[in-house]
């Protein structure tokens, strides 16, 4: 009984340390590589990530080889859909790729105006994606095109509306990353560093999945 | 530097989860070898920014080829053929550079390594579809979607248009 009291009270006491120290523990791994992984945390979990990703839009793009070999008929995407918006969005989107990284580099040169700048601009191309898409979008539905119209538009709804969803959670990110930057910047620099890493992955992986939506949708 | 909690004479606090190894002591010392595979030296980062240049340049270049076969209007295995070798090219440039695959760590690879598995699997399943389908239903035209031979020459037209509307 005693025993147990004891040990109650001394696991309390360990408890009590432990939150007077919460504040000043904090996630291992944000910025060294993990010696049994050979990365730090947050990139080995942005690449399991961007795995499931693959998986998502791989059903999808399955889904429309499987529609689109099965179909008797099957139209060209250039004849109904907006091949030079569609180009102008590609150069939009590979442009910002190079900007996230752009971000990237400059963090480590030290020079958080220019990573900023770069950040800013990379949000900036998010926002002209949306609004170029948002455009094709309205144009479609004042032509009574709907994904309900046939299997060719509800491949192209789903896939370039999946697609949209993820540029979109980017520029989040990146609104959330520029916000906070200067006091990461001061506070925990080289962890803000791979964050912008870890989310330029990310959105690398979203020109990635444009890189194949643009043919195969528009230009075939 | 994140790692002030890191006492070494504490020894603690962090690892508990998995029983993980714990980082290494004493890194405090190179505060910007955090980084591995990438030379952080001010001329190392400013050639990987030229490097990135170059890349953005090939990228813009192979989507100006890609839209201009797409304006030969090849027939339509052909034009996929074409298609997916640009992109496939492209994706690559994505991957290599911007995503640093040229040299990345052991693990990824592995997990990129399971996912391109199972994304074949993936893609297998509509071409497993298209061979049952012929056998199944003999009348089934696995090329459905390609121009018929009896078409006029350099006309498409037999691929069909979408229900404009209704």
């Amino acid at each position: 009984m005693d025993d147990g009291h004891a040990t109650t009270l001394g696991a309390h006491g360990q408890g009590h340390a432990h939150a007077a120290h919460a504040h000043e523990i904090e996630i291992p791994y944000t910025v060294h590589p993990r010696p049994d992984t050979g990365v730090y945390n947050g990139k080995l979990g942005i690449w399991l990530f961007l795995a499931s990703e693959v998986m998502l839009f791989g059903a999808l793009f399955s889904t429309l080889v499987l529609l689109r070999t099965s179909a008797s008929v099957w139209p060209h995407g250039w004849r109904i859909l907006n091949v030079p918006l569609a180009t102008l969005n590609t150069f939009v989107l590979i442009g910002s790729s190079v900007t996230v990284i752009l971000a990237w580099a400059h963090l480590r040169l030290g020079n958080l105006k220019k990573a900023k700048l770069f950040l800013a601009l990379t949000l900036l191309c998010g926002f002209g994606f949306m609004i170029i898409k948002t455009i094709e979008y309205m144009t479609k539905f004042s032509h009574h095109q709907y994904p309900s119209t046939n299997n060719f538009f509800a491949t192209y709804f789903v896939l370039t509306g999946l697609h949209g969803l993820h540029v979109l959670g980017g520029m989040v990110v990146f609104a959330y990353l520029l916000l906070t930057a200067n006091k990461w910047y001061a506070e925990k620099r080289d962890q803000f560093t791979n964050r912008v890493e870890t989310t330029g992955l990310y959105w690398h992986f979203v020109d990635l999945v444009w890189i194949f939506l643009f043919p195969i949708l528009y230009l075939l | 530097m994140s790692d002030h909690a890191m006492h070494p004479e504490q020894g603690v606090p962090d690892q508990h989860a998995g029983g993980a190894p714990r980082e290494p002591l004493g890194e405090h010392e190179h505060p910007t070898h955090h980084d591995h595979g990438h030379d952080n030296s001010p001329e190392g980062i400013r050639k990987e920014i030229r490097r990135y240049l170059m890349v953005f340049g090939m990228l813009a270049v192979l989507t100006v080829i890609t839209v201009a076969i797409a304006q030969l209007h090849l027939p339509t295995w052909q034009a996929v053929a074409l298609a997916l070798v640009v992109a496939t090219v492209k994706a690559t440039l994505v991957a290599a550079f911007f995503m640093h695959l040229v040299s990345e760590k052991k693990l990824i690879y592995a997990v990129l390594a399971i996912t391109v598995f199972f994304f074949g699997v993936l893609m297998w399943g509509p071409w497993h579809h298209r061979d049952n389908a012929q056998k199944a239903y003999p009348g089934y035209d696995v090329n459905a979607s390609q121009p018929s031979t009896t078409a006029t020459a350099g006309s498409h037209d037999n691929q069909g248009q979408p229900q404009q509307g209704h």
